[in-house]
């Protein structure tokens, strides 16, 4: 199908965050760049959306406004007899060469303005509204494009969105919308197209069709983060070691948390990878996600507490994961008693499966598998950093933050992974329809 | 799902994602990202691309083809296991001259009539072959035992996981039908074969004979057995006294050479036709199915790779970079200067602070918030008869300075005359603002580059100024 195709510029003054609202509404950290600089963004550049392989929309970031006062008295000098013909006062700018070398980055921006069909102006709520932003304003009206102004940083503490929208209002402005470009959120990224959908009847299609695009994409990478934390639990539920009943343990709880911990790193980066996100994303550790690791380690006892998951009584009494080593490297030839203990404190246990048990018993070997308090954090810290990153604005430049670590202490492990009829594909199935339940309860 | 791609590539894609389910992404995947790139197609494509550019693909492809190879060998052992089942049932199921011919009929057909309708149920049930088959089961059982003995390359456990993975697509158990189905097909018609040569050889006596119906049901249910062979012209002349002619112990010479064709038809008919009718199907599907096949983008291995593989194409807008407002000398008073003049800018309601200085030569012209603010402070500087010793701008770090402040500041300590000191308040809450204070002092340090001017704080602004009055 065929659609027109829209063209949007994203203006505004100088450092309002009109790159990082591209990022942010093209899922793509990678676009321009992004600085706490002036004058960051230089050149008008786009990028197109496609549907299908056909290019609906292109989304144009531009330079900064920076000099409005002047440019206003200018436009207001050269008036002359075409004061109610907007577009054609800013031609008048855009052909004047003097002009446009003392006012470039504005002409650049009129001149991309013109060219589009909707504009979106972004402003930065923290900032009174001053004189040269009602300027700013005025002078993209005299385009005679619609303009959807875009509040943002309207989360910070400082914003002042009551008072835009008011002078906003004074000024004719009246589709506003409150959007902060380091957050993504699906329903507001809705509103905002709704919004220029609402603007021009011509580009309904348009709108829709990404619309509905964006809400695949998004169904489609939620569903792809709850299989792979899937996975990861079925892979790692099915890694065993069996050791001889008297032998010492330590080289094979280590082979076995090494191989955990690398398999929930694939986890984190499918993850990553999932949402465009990448491991130089994080820098700093409030969310222990270092970069793109976490650094909380999946055997610590302090891991499980933190995440307010009860975990083996040997944890509880003190015999941590230190103290099992120290007994097990011992040398001591160790009943199963002992092994169990130093396993659990180890985020491991000796598994009794029917059938495999007494087998096992009977060769005189032990069968260690990740336990349950340990699966559970694997599952859910997965599923706290899914939730992070769904929210993440692709122009946030400060680390991650997981709000709510214990949120999800209360939840079971899913009860298909307990299921051992089931083959492994329907185990998965299942395992992933019971992680999305929850994902939708929570 | 994506567009079609080859069988093998798609099962080169699979070990990949396989591989990297387990182990992580390659780490020396960039050259190959590259090359997935310039490809320029869907997803799909350069997916595959990647798979084919990645370290170690020759020696899965190879692996790839000993399992093909495994393959075909035992399609070839089922196939002569059918045919020595074939003779073995035909052997037991006439060892003696006189036939019963529905015995015959059952001991040869029953087995794969029975195992063709739970086919059909399944097909019924599930809308596509079971994939919990004998044969599904026999087959990954062989894969996985054998499979390893001839895999040499990397990985082969995700070699394997990728070939289970395709028997248990759509088409894959499309397949196993249709091998299911040629199995039975060469067991029917080895049947068939051996039976035409021990009737053409050998001289039986066939008939039909029953312990629990009476001859009546008897005779009604051969009759209707023969009606689908007779009318594909398969025989001839059956009448009602031929077939009662047939009755064990009643004249069996004279109706040998009926019954024998009468054997061989219901043979054909009722197992060999259903079964190739089922087996053209299946391999259509097969066919089909093997044509359209292409990679679930939505499995997260493959969603993952999307963002890598399918990079933004950036329009080109030809704009030029701008000029940098150029740098100023240091604004100095000329010895006849005095006096102190500030003037607040872009600074809101809340913002500008306690009043400056109140030193005895200090001029307070107020907040420029509008143009007629600037008109009017414009105005009073160059109505002074002397230039100021200080022109002190007071500023909040909270505003990214523009090339607007840059010319109306310069306006003004061109106004002014004299040095220019540029009294920054907030800078200690510029973090609780949201703004890294290092990027935004070197804007403002900029600006007092671009103007002449001298970046303070408004203490050292006040010892300044104290110190000069």
């Amino acid at each position: 199908m065929n659609h027109p195709h829209l063209h949007l510029a994203i203006v505004g003054h100088t450092n309002t965050g009109k790159t990082s609202l591209v990022r942010t509404l093209l899922h793509q950290a990678q676009f321009g760049r992004v600085d706490d600089r002036a004058g960051t963004t230089t050149t008008v550049s786009g990028e197109p959306l496609y549907v299908d392989g056909q290019a609906v929309m292109t989304l144009y970031d531009s330079p900064g406004l920076e000099n409005a006062p002047a440019l206003f008295d200018w436009l207001e000098t050269h008036a002359g007899t075409q004061r109610h013909r907007g577009p054609a006062r800013v031609q008048t700018l855009l052909d004047d060469a003097d002009a446009c070398a003392r006012f470039d980055q504005e002409s650049q921006v009129l001149g991309l303005v013109l060219g589009s069909d909707i504009a979106l102006y972004v402003c930065d709520a923290r900032e009174p509204v001053l004189e040269k932003y009602r300027d700013e304003l005025s002078i993209l009206g005299l385009c005679g494009r619609p303009i959807v102004v875009v509040l943002n940083f309207v989360a910070s503490a400082h914003s002042q969105e009551a008072q835009w929208k008011k002078a906003l209002a004074e000024l004719g402005q009246h589709h506003v919308i409150a959007f902060d470009a380091m957050v993504r959120n699906p329903v507001t990224e809705r509103r905002l197209f709704e919004q220029m959908r609402s603007l021009s009847d011509a580009f309904v299609p348009t709108v829709d069709v990404w619309l509905g695009k964006r809400e695949r994409e998004e169904a489609d990478r939620l569903l792809a983060g709850v299989s792979a934390i899937g996975q990861l639990l079925v892979d790692v539920a099915a890694i065993q070691w069996v050791i001889e009943r008297d032998e010492p343990m330590d080289g094979a709880l280590k082979a076995l948390q090494d191989q955990v911990r690398l398999r929930e790193q694939v986890a984190v980066d499918v993850l990553l990878d999932l949402y465009r996100f990448g491991p130089e994303d994080y820098t700093e550790e409030p969310l222990n996600l270092s970069a793109g690791r976490w650094t909380d380690d999946l055997f610590d006892p302090a891991t499980l507490k933190a995440y307010g998951i009860r975990a083996g009584r040997y944890i509880g009494t003190g015999a941590g994961i230190g103290a099992a080593f120290d007994v097990a490297t011992g040398g001591l030839s160790l009943g199963t008693g002992t092994l169990l203990g130093a396993a659990t404190g180890a985020g491991i246990s000796a598994v009794r499966q029917f059938g495999v048990g007494v087998a096992d018993r009977v060769r005189g070997q032990v069968r260690l598998v990740v336990d349950q308090p340990t699966l559970r954090l694997l599952t859910w810290r997965q599923m706290e950093l899914l939730v992070a990153l769904r929210q993440r604005g692709h122009a946030t430049q400060a680390p991650l933050s997981i709000p709510a670590k214990d949120r999800w202490s209360a939840q079971a492990l899913p009860q298909a992974l307990m299921n051992k009829r089931l083959d492994e594909a329907e185990q998965l199935r299942r395992i992933e329809s019971e992680l999305a339940q929850a994902f939708v309860e929570d | 799902m994506t567009n079609s791609i080859r069988v093998t590539e798609w099962l080169l894609a699979e070990q990949v994602r396989h591989t990297e389910q387990a182990q992580g992404r390659f780490k020396d995947d960039a050259s190959a990202n590259a090359v997935a790139r310039e490809q320029g197609q869907g997803l799909g494509q350069r997916i595959v691309q990647r798979a084919k550019a990645l370290p170690g693909a020759q020696a899965v492809l190879a692996d790839l083809g000993h399992l093909k190879t495994l393959f075909v060998w035992f399609c070839v052992a089922l196939g002569l296991i059918a045919v020595l089942a074939a003779i073995g049932a035909v052997r037991l199921a006439i060892d003696q001259r006189e036939i019963e011919i529905l015995a015959v009929v059952a001991s040869l057909l029953g087995p794969p009539t029975a195992f063709l309708l739970l086919w059909l149920i399944g097909l019924v049930v599930w809308r596509q072959p079971s994939k919990h088959t004998l044969l599904t089961a026999v087959s990954r059982s062989i894969f996985h035992r054998l499979g390893p003995l001839v895999l040499t390359g990397p990985r082969p456990e995700a070699t394997l996981a990728a070939v289970t993975g395709l028997l248990l697509t759509p088409a894959g158990r499309w397949l196993l039908g249709s091998i299911s189905h040629a199995f039975w097909l060469v067991y029917l018609f080895s049947a068939l074969c051996v039976l035409t040569v021990l009737l053409t050889v050998s001289q039986y006596d066939l008939g039909w004979g029953t312990t629990l119906l009476s001859d009546a049901h008897a005779l009604k249910l051969l009759t209707l057995l023969a009606y689908l062979p007779e009318s594909l012209g398969l025989i001839s002349n059956q009448d009602t006294s031929w077939l009662e002619a047939g009755r064990l112990g009643v004249a069996p010479e004279l109706v040998r050479a009926p019954w024998a064709q009468f054997l061989l038809a219901l043979v054909l008919v009722y197992g060999l036709l259903p079964r190739l009718m089922a087996f053209v199907f299946s391999a259509f599907f097969a066919w089909s199915g093997f044509h359209r096949l292409g990679l679930d983008l939505k499995q997260p291995g493959y969603l993952r790779l999307s963002g890598l593989l399918m990079p933004p194409k950036p329009v080109s807008v030809e704009d030029e970079a701008f000029n940098e407002p150029s740098a100023r000398a240091l604004r100095v008073a000329d010895q006849e200067s005095s006096g102190v003049i500030t003037v607040a800018v872009e600074v809101g309601p809340q913002e500008r602070g306690d009043p400056l200085f109140g030193l005895h030569e200090v001029t307070d012209l107020g907040v420029i918030e509008t143009r007629a603010d600037r008109e009017r402070v414009l105005g009073a500087l160059s109505a002074r008869k002397k230039s100021a010793r200080f022109l002190v701008v007071q500023c909040t770090a909270r505003r990214t300075p523009d090339r607007g402040l840059i010319d109306l500041i310069n306006q003004l300590a061109d106004a002014a005359g004299g040095g220019l000191i540029i009294a920054l308040a907030d800078i200690d809450g510029l973090e609780d603002w949201g703004v890294a204070p290092a990027a935004r002092l070197a804007d403002w340090h900029r600006l007092a580059q671009q103007t002449g001017g001298q970046i303070q704080s408004p203490q050292e602004a006040q010892t300044t100024v104290k110190g000069w009055s």
